[in-house]
């Protein structure tokens, strides 16, 4: 009973900050997608679903929608398979060349990621930018990559990979340590190949890590390519690059229609818990067997 | 170690009763309606086997856990009005908990240092603290180390530090929790007659726990026997050794244990190795002492005996001493001791002592 | 014994060729824009990777028109803020959370975990609107005690590096008469430092790198932080990309530089923050 009315004063500023920064502002959003407001005028009063019917009337919603999954999907094997291997194979070999790549490797984590953007976008220019003089000496066709709606999302899902890839690799990287190297040393004298390592010892203890990362990065691949959209293609051309988040932005600082913002991001909480929920649920049946 | 010289603020130990204390955890009772009673001054050891409630007992003491039912009284005052660090006690544990980023000076301050922050106006003054320091370091041998830290001391430096932080404050109850199974063998004889000329000198109540009742026996001026959270016998260690009250108590104190026979009526009788006495040839065993013959086993060398595992007719195995200068007894030789009746204890089938 | 010599030294080389390409790709973006700064503007879209000829004018021009100076500092005062705000609350909770009433341990550690899953997107609409209804916007104090709320993940992380505090040396303080507080300054604290100084570096890299937020409270260019500033002198400063790749470099440089001397620092502190998630 001391004990805790003693830890309150201890507790009290995480507790208020999360209350007043993180949950507070959750319920407040749902409240706001109930209401009819553009920032300026004071609120006009409850519209009900009015906001949310709103939503579905304009197209671009629903393509950000599809949009949002496409990011994931596109972005799956970036934070999966392609840092798996990158951390298997420094695995395999440790020592100093491997410590400086993997050095390197985790520069993006690092890197402003505006900076970054801004760079790649240089790159990208359709006219003079380096991607296409390389292109054009290979004998290829050049490509308006940021401003052609077939090609703008992916490459936007590129750029967006180096930092997913370099964080994941760091993620693989420390369950591939946990992994009893003797146990390899062992296969190798019986004669097993990289392969039969790779399948009976690497798999196995990467299982499970790669279904988290899996889950996350197709819940929160909109999320990390928001910074690129806004510095590159804001949404477009013709929103082939909007995804949910990106929306959610748009509609609440572009356009100050907070209601309807709000009515967005209502919709990305409830896919959050829904996802949340099938997870837990998983994890329990996963458990049982 | 040098002896305490009389300093103007000496130290009296406290009488300690504990009734019918009860602590449980979750569904385990850890301590079991327990009544005991800790002489002023005295060195109560507590043994018991592992879970039998001693460290929960010690904890109680100190503070750190409270009794669900049951009072707890120091010099006649009740113990549960005074919160964890508000007792007038002390506490070495069984690693010793030295802060490892403080110095030995710092860490043998400590307590002073916080009670003067508590109490500016009426608390030590730092003057006064680093004379007691300096005189903790005198009493306990470590000049030279006070700067150091922790790690860079050996365990028996370390738990030097440890009782020079416990006594620094003049408590009237010392607590130690296994002061000894943390050092290494070698040291523990040394470490012994630390704690005893210790506590000689101070005059404080002491009170400690621990799993070797070698260690007890020999250190106490209290035995106090603990199994499954309750207390078995408390007495003197020659009480305990000559007459112990339980089955359990026999089999645990003494080493080489007491010999343990089951009787026809369900009860246990046993006499202790040293108690025995050879019989060569056909020597007879003295009217009304207790006949014992068997087979020899195994023999262990001891360098002052050796110790001998028998088997008697039944395949009931039974110990027995030899000394040095004896003919030593060897595997296969047939064997016949006698004891005297007065050596001989008889439990009934619940494990109470009968008889005298 | 090695069967055969080739295959071995075969997968050497592949192995280094494998992982210096990589390295190219994830680095390339970065360093050309490097080597860009570093051209006249007839150069600047030469596949040539040497400047020629070599030239500063870049930086001067950025250096003047940019408030560089001004970015910078706010960023740097924003980051520290961040990761100082969030260290003093993560340890008071994650303190109280173990030693003082450890029974409300699993509660607020689900509360931390759901709080760091919400998306931000989804909450930063009222949060701006509280932010600018307590008159922070454009302020150094909007950009610190929002972002505050991060702190959940530094919880998780230092929960678990309380909790491996022996127990017996809390009880020993305790024993000596210290409070709550003095036991959390003499004997948690010491031991927390390690652990304290990796969130320390994990929080105020990402809030160096964070967008959104600044985004949306400190538009103004004299408040702005680097991310926002270089993001507005790319909208502004439209077709000079000299001086738009090295505005970036400048960007990306102290934190670059930090990570450099300490990489292994930098990377062990968000492996433990993506372990911990």
């Amino acid at each position: 009973m001391t004990a805790r009315l003693r830890a309150w004063p201890y507790l009290a500023p995480l507790l208020i900050l999360l209350g007043v920064w993180v949950y507070g502002p959750a319920v407040f959003t749902v409240v706001l997608s109930f209401l009819d407001w553009n920032l300026t005028t004071p609120p006009v009063g409850v519209v009900g679903l009015d906001n949310y019917a709103a939503l579905w009337r304009h197209p671009e919603f629903a393509q950000s929608l599809v949009q949002t999954v496409l990011y994931a999907l596109v972005l799956l094997p970036f934070s999966t398979v392609v840092p798996l291997a990158l951390a298997t194979l420094l695995w395999s070999r440790p020592g100093r060349a491997a410590e400086i790549y993997r050095a390197i490797l985790f520069l993006p984590v690092i890197l402003a990621p505006v900076a970054v953007a801004v760079a790649w976008r240089f790159l990208l220019n359709p006219l003079q930018g380096l991607v296409n003089e390389m292109l054009g000496a290979l004998g290829m066709p050049p490509g308006n990559w940021l401003g052609d709606p077939a090609t703008a999302l992916v490459v936007i899902v590129v750029i967006t990979a180096a930092k997913v890839v370099a964080f994941n690799m760091l993620l693989y990287g420390a369950t591939l340590a946990s992994i009893d190297r003797r146990v390899v040393e062992a296969a190798r004298v019986e004669g097993a190949t990289a392969l039969d390592v790779a399948r009976s010892i690497v798999l196995p203890h990467v299982a499970r890590p790669t279904v988290v990362l899996a889950l996350l990065s197709l819940v929160l691949a909109g999320q990390w390519t928001f910074t690129n959209i806004s510095v590159l293609t804001q949404g477009g051309p013709d929103g082939a690059t909007d995804n949910v988040f990106y929306r959610i932005y748009t509609l609440g600082f572009t356009f100050f229609e907070i209601g309807e913002a709000s009515a967005a991001a209502v919709v990305l909480l409830a896919g959050f818990i829904v996802v949340a929920l099938a997870w837990g649920l998983v994890r329990r049946v996963s458990r049982a067997t | 170690m040098t002896a305490l010289a009389p300093s103007p603020r000496a130290t009296r130990g406290a009488a300690i009763s504990l009734q019918s204390v009860t602590r449980r955890f979750g569904t385990t009772v850890a301590l079991d309606g327990v009544d005991l009673r800790i002489p002023a001054g005295s060195l109560t050891a507590i043994v018991g086997p592992s879970g039998c409630g001693k460290s929960t007992l010690l904890r109680l003491l100190a503070g750190l856990e409270r009794a669900d039912e049951g009072r707890l009284i120091a010099d006649g005052s009740d113990l549960s009005t005074h919160p964890l660090g508000t007792r007038d006690l002390a506490m070495v544990f069984q690693d010793y908990a030295l802060f490892p980023r403080m110095s030995v000076e710092r860490n043998i301050s400590f307590g002073l240092r916080l009670a003067r922050r508590h109490d500016r106006r009426s608390g030590p003054d730092p003057r006064f603290i680093d004379a007691e320091v300096a005189r903790m370091a005198d009493l306990f041998g470590l000049q030279g180390l006070l700067r150091r830290r922790p790690d860079q001391l050996s365990g028996g430096q370390r738990q030097r530090v440890a009782l020079a932080r416990a006594v620094i404050r003049n408590p009237s109850l010392l607590l130690l929790d296994e002061p000894l199974s943390a050092l290494d063998v070698a040291l523990r004889a040394s470490a012994r007659a630390e704690i005893l000329r210790l506590h000689r000198d101070l005059g404080t109540t002491l009170v400690l726990v621990t799993h070797d009742q070698q260690e007890a026996l020999s250190m106490a001026t209290e035995l106090v026997v603990m199994n499954a959270g309750r207390i078995v016998q408390a007495g003197t260690p020659d009480q305990v050794y000559r007459r112990p009250a339980s089955r359990f108590v026999a089999g645990f104190v003494g080493a080489p244990a007491m010999n343990l026979f089951a009787t026809p009526d369900g009860g246990t009788r046993g006499w202790r190795p040293h108690d025995a006495r050879l019989l060569r040839g056909g020597a007879l065993a003295a009217p009304g002492s207790l006949e014992v013959a068997g087979v020899v086993d195994v023999c262990e060398y001891t360098g002052s005996g050796q110790e001998i595992i028998c088997r008697d007719a039944e395949g009931v195995p039974f110990t027995l001493v030899q000394h040095e200068g004896e003919e030593w007894l060897r595997a296969g030789d047939a064997v016949r001791v006698e004891v005297p009746a007065a050596a001989v204890h008889d439990f009934a089938p619940d494990g109470s002592r009968v008889g005298g | 014994m090695r069967p055969d010599h080739r295959p071995a030294l075969f997968g050497r080389v592949a192995w280094h060729a494998v992982l210096v390409v990589c390295c190219l790709l994830t680095t390339f973006p970065v360093l050309w824009a490097l080597i860009t700064s570093f051209k006249g503007p007839a150069d600047v879209f030469s596949a040539n990777p040497i400047p020629s000829p070599v030239t500063l004018e870049n930086y001067a021009a950025v250096l003047s028109g940019w408030p560089v100076l001004p970015l910078i500092a706010n960023t740097f005062v924003m980051s520290a803020g961040v990761a100082l705000g969030q260290i003093v609350v993560a340890v008071l909770a994650a303190f109280a959370l173990v030693e003082l009433s450890p029974r409300l341990r699993p509660a607020i550690l689900v509360a931390a975990t759901v709080a760091l899953v919400i998306p931000p997107q989804a909450i930063v609409i009222p949060q701006f609107l509280l932010a600018t209804r307590l008159g922070w916007l454009n302020s150094p104090v909007g950009l610190i005690v929002p972002q505050l709320g991060a702190a959940a993940l530094a919880v998780l992380l230092l929960v678990q590096h309380v909790a491996e505090v022996p127990r017996s040396h809390v009880e020993a303080a305790r024993l000596e008469g210290a409070r709550s507080g003095e036991v959390l300054w003499h004997v948690v604290l010491p031991a927390l430092r390690p652990a304290i100084a990796a969130v320390g570096i994990l929080v105020f890299i990402t809030t160096w790198n964070e967008y959104l937020w600044p985004l949306l409270i400190a538009p103004r260019a004299e408040n702005a932080t680097v991310q926002i500033g270089l993001a507005q002198f790319q909208t502004e400063g439209g077709t000079d990309y000299g001086a738009l790749m090295a505005a970036a470099t400048l960007t990306s440089l102290p934190i670059v530089l930090v990570y450099l001397l300490a990489s292994r620092r930098v990377t062990d502190a968000f492996l433990q923050s993506g372990l911990r998630t």
